[in-house]
């Protein structure tokens, strides 16, 4: 069996350093795998977070050598290294080892109201061509790891921009034919701080796990969002 | 966030060429055209010290050490534009799934562009001079 050193950042922001661990490793041992086996057998008090162990809750994105990934899908002989480095995600306020504070995560994917909004009261089945479906079908798989926002070089540098998991929320609903509230998150989005903040370095579509193209999302929101504006502009009546 | 956390969008650990590290350079390229249009002007500004020393001047910039920083000016130009064309197109939401694609069709086509532009300042100087 392979060993593989593990250097953790472990402490507070106001103390940390980098503890090192030796895991044993053989095919198929994820991350999370390894975190358990530290956590279980060399130090108890190594915080991170974790659930499904089967990338659907989005709870134990981290960085893995500077890259954010789901630690229960990463296999680590896949990363093919000695000495694997693990860090909070970046770009959130870290609030210790492993574990970072997703307010502002969620407060943002709020803010873009991630449902369907009905002016009227339907009855019965809202029905769905599979091409209607298709529009949107992939953001529909978003976990909510929060590891586009990581990547993103906007977004660690800017903690007001709505990033990546929030735009494409946006555009998932906004593509919904059953929707009817599109105007409502276009004036949230079309912002300084919304879609235009985007520079298309595409670095979230890199890190997703669930292989969704949210940064292919935002720039359908952008066209969507242009329009609205430009309708705005010339009063040509946009109703929310 | 402090300012050292607001220059995060410059760290290339973990990014990808055609994406993290594409848009890096984009920023920076565009910070050096930036600083050759203000010296640009600055070169033309000499127009006011009279005929004669905007010669003298030219004479100085067009030396070998001169041309040779233009073309590689003319890198960063053809890298600005060649990525900055991908950026347009891709910001209508077109290919945004075949990013590398786009990326190295658009480097190689900067590439000839910057190749082809540097044999002819190159010979029209080897020419002239």
């Amino acid at each position: 069996m392979d060993k593989v050193i593990f250097r953790i950042k472990k402490g507070t922001p106001e103390k940390w350093e980098y503890k090192e661990y030796e895991v044993p490793v053989e095919n198929g041992t994820t991350i999370l795998d390894a975190l358990y086996y530290i956590r279980d057998n060399i130090d108890r008090t190594l915080s991170f977070r974790a659930s499904c162990r089967m990338e659907v809750c989005g709870s134990c994105a981290i960085m893995v050598n500077n890259f954010p990934r789901t630690a229960c899908s990463t296999q680590i002989k896949t990363i093919g290294k000695k000495v694997i480095t693990l860090e909070p995600l970046a770009g959130y306020k870290w609030i210790r080892d492993l574990v970072v504070d997703f307010d502002e995560f969620f407060k943002k994917h709020e803010s873009v109201k991630p449902y369907l909004v009905r002016k009227d009261n339907p009855e019965g089945q809202l029905l769905q061509s599979p091409e209607q479906l298709a529009k949107y079908k992939q953001f529909t798989l978003c976990i909510k790891c929060g590891a586009c926002l990581a990547a993103c070089p906007v977004a660690v540098s800017d903690p007001f921009y709505l990033g990546p998991a929030a735009l494409a929320a946006a555009y998932r609903f906004n593509a919904d034919s059953r929707d009817q509230g599109k105007n409502l998150r276009l004036a949230v989005v079309s912002d300084a701080e919304g879609c235009w903040r985007c520079h298309f370095s595409s670095e979230c579509s890199e890190a997703c796990p669930k292989d969704i193209d949210p940064a292919g999302a935002i720039q359908k929101l952008k066209v969507q969002a242009a329009g609205y504006e430009l309708k705005r502009f010339f009063h040509l009546g946009v109703k929310d | 966030m402090s300012f050292k956390d607001s220059l995060n969008w410059i760290n290339i650990k973990g990014r990808h060429l055609q994406s993290g590290i594409a848009f890096i350079l984009h920023r920076l390229t565009g910070l050096v055209i930036l600083l050759y249009l203000y010296m640009h002007l600055g070169a033309l500004s000499q127009l006011l010290n009279g005929g004669i020393a905007y010669k003298n001047f030219l004479s100085t910039v067009e030396s070998p050490p001169f041309v040779a920083l233009d073309i590689l000016l003319f890198l960063v130009i053809f890298y600005h534009g060649a990525n900055g064309i991908r950026l347009v197109v891709q910001e209508f939401g077109i290919g945004t799934r075949r990013r590398k694609l786009f990326f190295w069709i658009m480097m190689v086509l900067g590439l000839i562009g910057w190749l082809l532009l540097t044999y002819f300042v190159a010979s029209s100087f080897i020419g002239g001079a």
